[in-house]
């Protein structure tokens, strides 16, 4: 039978003060607003809670009937739950494990949740969301699985990205992609979003967040972006180029937005090229792929084949471990031919409007 | 406000009853036509819109919330596994003692293992009571005489 | 038909005749017998192996006894026809195992269904237009669509064209005039260029950092590429980016953008700080009392869009030039004179309260 309430004794198991006590703890396991922290541990003052804005609204907002004592014995209790995944994850040695103890000691901690709920998580401010801590990682996963990876892989399999470029992808990290020096704009891309041959027009800003346990001192990083859709008239069907591709990338938990000042020349094996797709060739995908890296990668610039490149090939030859992608689609549009100008690449062809069979 | 709603509750004044043809004679409680008009206007409405509006927390009292149910369900789940673990173990202990039995005397495992089927209250697991007696009536009673 | 009813000879004779009466019409049918229809030639049309072009049914049927597979399409009435010219195809598929399918390979030596993990094969199917106007044609035309947006998107692009060229122009005159620095010819075009860049980049809500970046990025990024078009060499390449990188420095180390995203001098962070508490020392130090105050306190908020947020702008005003000062303060007393009443429905207490108050605690009445 289980019961309706509980006895005071069950929050008594051990005294440790593990939620409050920072001296030997990351800052971000903290609500950053005194005030905030302050309604939220000790209770909501006469004032009113300090998350409304408006002293109206303050004045007219009532807590639910004592849920500041209530509140009180729960987080005894959850505390002292959390001192004893503390007091396993000190004896234990096994690294996987040791990452989850040390997120289930922290994941009921009210002040984790409410940083985690209320504040950015793409871009996030490492004084609030700590990626290197891994209760954020967690919980970071978790909202990226309810509702981002679905999207993507969505995207994906209704676009064909998979299996036309690889063969399937099992995702672990997020990617997301910014045009921000094409046009200055400040947007990320959603999955399979039709962009302007303008805002394309120079290199993306690729974030790879990871959720998993790798060492960033140590991991490598390959993002390659290829385009399925070339036409190939000889053959009378489609060949994959590659349109840009970095290696030997380096990233942390929290500093992962690679553009130029993530990696130098070295790191770059084929320069960017940009969508210009031909008139009447029909829509292009440009899908990305972001791989972990078995070692360090030495491909010289000459050796590999832009024009029609074999992903697939090049994945198993490397030792590449896909993590996770995005794709991005363009068409022919009145800018394309100043987009070709610009890089100095030949006018496009032109193709009949019907096609024939 | 208060004061309008004193009178609107307040019964009507029972009215003379006088016989006409095709007019109500039965009705409704005393309650006037105004108030009568919100009762069936309420009965109408379905339940889940009588309902008060659901609660509009602050983010301080959502975590709040959120927290004191977490709390909940991790109680809940320690006393769950505490009783599969108690269950556990006596299931284990049965099955020692079983096979123990099993070695000692077959014969008297193969009794404790007989089956029961169709016996819808097996005797053995009544406990003896002081309540209902043996004998249920003394037919042949008779008050004492004084 | 009558008829008689004859009883067996040998045995007694009827004494009556008893009269039958038997149908003399014939039974109409039942309701629904009448209703057939000739065949409606449903099946395959075309057989395993068959060349198809595109368009032509392979099959017709009721329900999708078949459903269609690669290349080939399905009509309304569940008629399966190929899209794509090639070989047909019956066959099964692992995902779906109670499904039939017919598909259209594209070679004859080709299997269906193609392998779950394996690129499509696809074609492309469209052909060059060799004639050179031919093409230009169609390079040129438009949709229906396209081109009733056209006129609106060039007179919008023109429009942004000269509001940008307006603001070079802008940035121009205040970089010579007010801020004495002596940029000249093809550092001045860089300069106001990148501060376009940057003011549109703050604009999209980057960081002051992210944007010195991105604009600076885009710059160098467009001289690579015209160094590429026009062959410049190596040196002059290196050139001409040691230009807009000391360009882009002298930049930021010398302006700033305030909240209203106006060029003004450089402030640095700790001029900010600076400026800043100096300010709130003024403003908690003033008195409001007269028209005085009230203009002192509103020429110190004037100008302070160049060090303060535009957030905590707004909240100095508010905090510091109240509409209405709170009831704690400058209430009227029984002898004042010309006080001003406001009246408001007391809930508490169920009846209207009447609030004197000087003057002094309305803003507009000072």
């Amino acid at each position: 039978m289980l019961r309706r309430s509980f006895h005071t004794s069950v929050t008594k198991k051990s005294g440790a003060k593990v939620w409050s006590d920072f001296s030997a703890r990351p800052i971000a396991l903290s609500i950053p607003s005194e005030k905030v922290k302050s309604c939220v541990l000790n209770g909501t003052s006469a004032q009113g809670p300090p998350s409304l804005k408006k002293r109206s609204s303050r004045i007219k907002y009532q807590s639910p009937e004592k849920i500041d004592e209530v509140f009180k014995t729960c987080y005894d209790f959850l505390e002292s739950r959390g001192a004893s995944k503390y007091a396993k994850l000190k004896d234990e040695q096994n690294i996987k494990k040791r990452t989850q103890l040390a997120a289930e000691a922290e994941i009921n901690n009210p002040e984790v949740l409410y940083n985690f709920q209320y504040n950015e998580k793409i871009e996030n401010d490492p004084r609030i969301i700590d990626y290197n801590v891994p209760v954020y990682r967690y919980l970071g996963r978790k909202h990226w699985e309810s509702y981002g990876q679905m999207l993507l892989m969505q995207r994906l399999e209704t676009l064909a990205v998979i299996p036309d470029t690889m063969p399937t992808l099992v995702p672990r990290a997020d990617i997301n992609i910014k045009f921000p020096f094409s046009t200055g704009l400040n947007k990320w891309v959603e999955p399979g979003e039709v962009l302007s041959s303008n805002a394309t027009s120079l290199a993306p800003a690729i974030k790879i967040q990871e959720y998993e346990d790798v060492d960033p001192t140590e991991q490598l990083y390959t993002a390659l972006i290829v385009n399925p859709d070339e036409p190939d008239l000889t053959t009378d069907s489609f060949k994959t180029t590659l349109q840009y591709g970095l290696v030997n990338l380096k990233i942390s938990y929290n500093d992962n937005i690679l553009d130029a000042r993530k990696f130098t020349d070295d790191n770059v094996v084929a320069e960017y090229l940009p969508p210009v797709p031909e008139k009447n060739a029909g829509t292009q995908r440009f899908a990305v792929w972001v791989f972990r890296q078995s070692g360090p990668l030495k491909i010289s610039q000459k050796r590999l084949n832009r024009d029609s490149f074999d992903l697939r090939r090049f994945v198993h030859d490397q030792a590449l471990t896909p993590i996770g992608a995005h794709v991005w689609r363009s068409q022919w549009d009145s800018n394309v031919n100043n987009v070709r100008a610009k890089y100095g690449m030949p006018e496009g062809r032109v193709f009949h409007r019907v096609r024939k069979s | 406000m208060i004061s309008f709603r004193q009178a609107a509750l307040k019964p009507a004044r029972q009215p003379v009853l006088q016989f006409a043809r095709g007019k109500r004679t039965k009705t409704k409680g005393n309650l006037t036509p105004a108030v009568q008009r919100v009762v069936t206007q309420l009965s109408v409405m379905s339940a889940s819109r009588k309902q008060p509006k659901m609660l509009k927390l602050s983010r301080e009292d959502f975590i709040k919330h959120q927290t004191i149910q977490n709390c909940w369900a991790v109680h809940q789940k320690e006393l769950r596994e505490k009783r599969s673990e108690q269950l556990r173990l006596q299931y284990k202990s049965t099955e020692k003692a079983m096979e123990l039995l099993a070695q000692l005397d077959p014969t008297l495992f193969e009794a404790a293992n007989a089956s029961e089927a169709g016996k819808r209250f097996p005797l053995e697991l009544k406990v003896p009571t002081e309540y209902p007696p043996n004998q249920i009536w003394y037919h042949n009673y008779k008050p004492k005489s004084e | 038909m009558l008829g008689w009813n004859r009883a067996p000879v040998g045995h007694y004779v009827s004494k009556f005749f008893i009269q039958v009466r038997t149908a003399t019409k014939k039974a109409a049918g039942s309701r629904t017998s009448m209703k057939d229809s000739a065949g409606r030639r449903l099946g395959p049309k075309k057989y395993e192996g068959q060349e198809v072009k595109p368009g032509e049914i392979l099959m017709r049927q009721r329900g999708t006894k078949f459903y269609p597979g690669e290349n080939v399409g399905i009509g309304k009435d569940h008629t399966v026809f190929a899209m794509e010219p090639g070989f047909v195809r019956y066959y099964l598929d692992p995902f779906h195992p109670k499904r039939k399918f017919i598909g259209v390979a594209l070679g004859s030596e080709l299997k269906l269904p193609t392998p779950h993990f394996a690129p499509r094969v696809r074609r492309f199917g469209r052909q060059l237009i060799e004639n050179s106007e031919a093409a230009q044609k169609e390079a040129n035309s438009l949709t229906r669509k396209q081109f009733m947006a056209r006129d609106s998107i060039t007179a919008g692009m023109n429009e942004r064209e000269t509001r940008r060229a307006d603001l070079r122009l802008q940035f121009a005159k205040k970089l010579t005039e007010s801020l004495q620095l002596k940029f000249e010819g093809q550092s001045m075009e860089m300069a106001t260029l990148y501060l376009l860049r940057l003011r549109s980049c703050l604009k999209n809500g980057f960081s002051l950092l992210d944007a010195r970046f991105n604009s600076l990025h885009y710059l160098e990024q467009e001289t690579v590429l015209q160094a590429r078009r026009e062959a410049f060499s190596q040196e002059t390449l290196a050139e001409q980016l040691q230009k807009l990188y000391a360009t882009a420095d002298k930049i930021n180390t010398s302006t700033s953008f305030n909240n209203r995203l106006e060029l003004t001098r450089y402030y640095s962070k700790s001029e900010r700080e600076n400026l800043k508490a100096k300010l709130l020392n003024d403003l908690t130090s003033a008195t409001l009392a007269t028209r005085k105050d009230k203009k002192n306190i509103e020429k110190l908020l004037e100008s302070t869009a160049d060090f303060l947020t535009r957030s905590e702008e707004v909240q100095l005003r508010r905090r510091f030039l109240k509409p209405v000062k709170p009831e704690n303060v400058s209430m009227a007393s029984k002898n004042e004179k010309k006080p001003i009443t406001v009246k408001r429905f007391n809930y508490m207490r169920g009846g209207i309260d009447a609030i004197s108050r000087t003057k002094s605690a309305f803003l507009s009445k000072l």
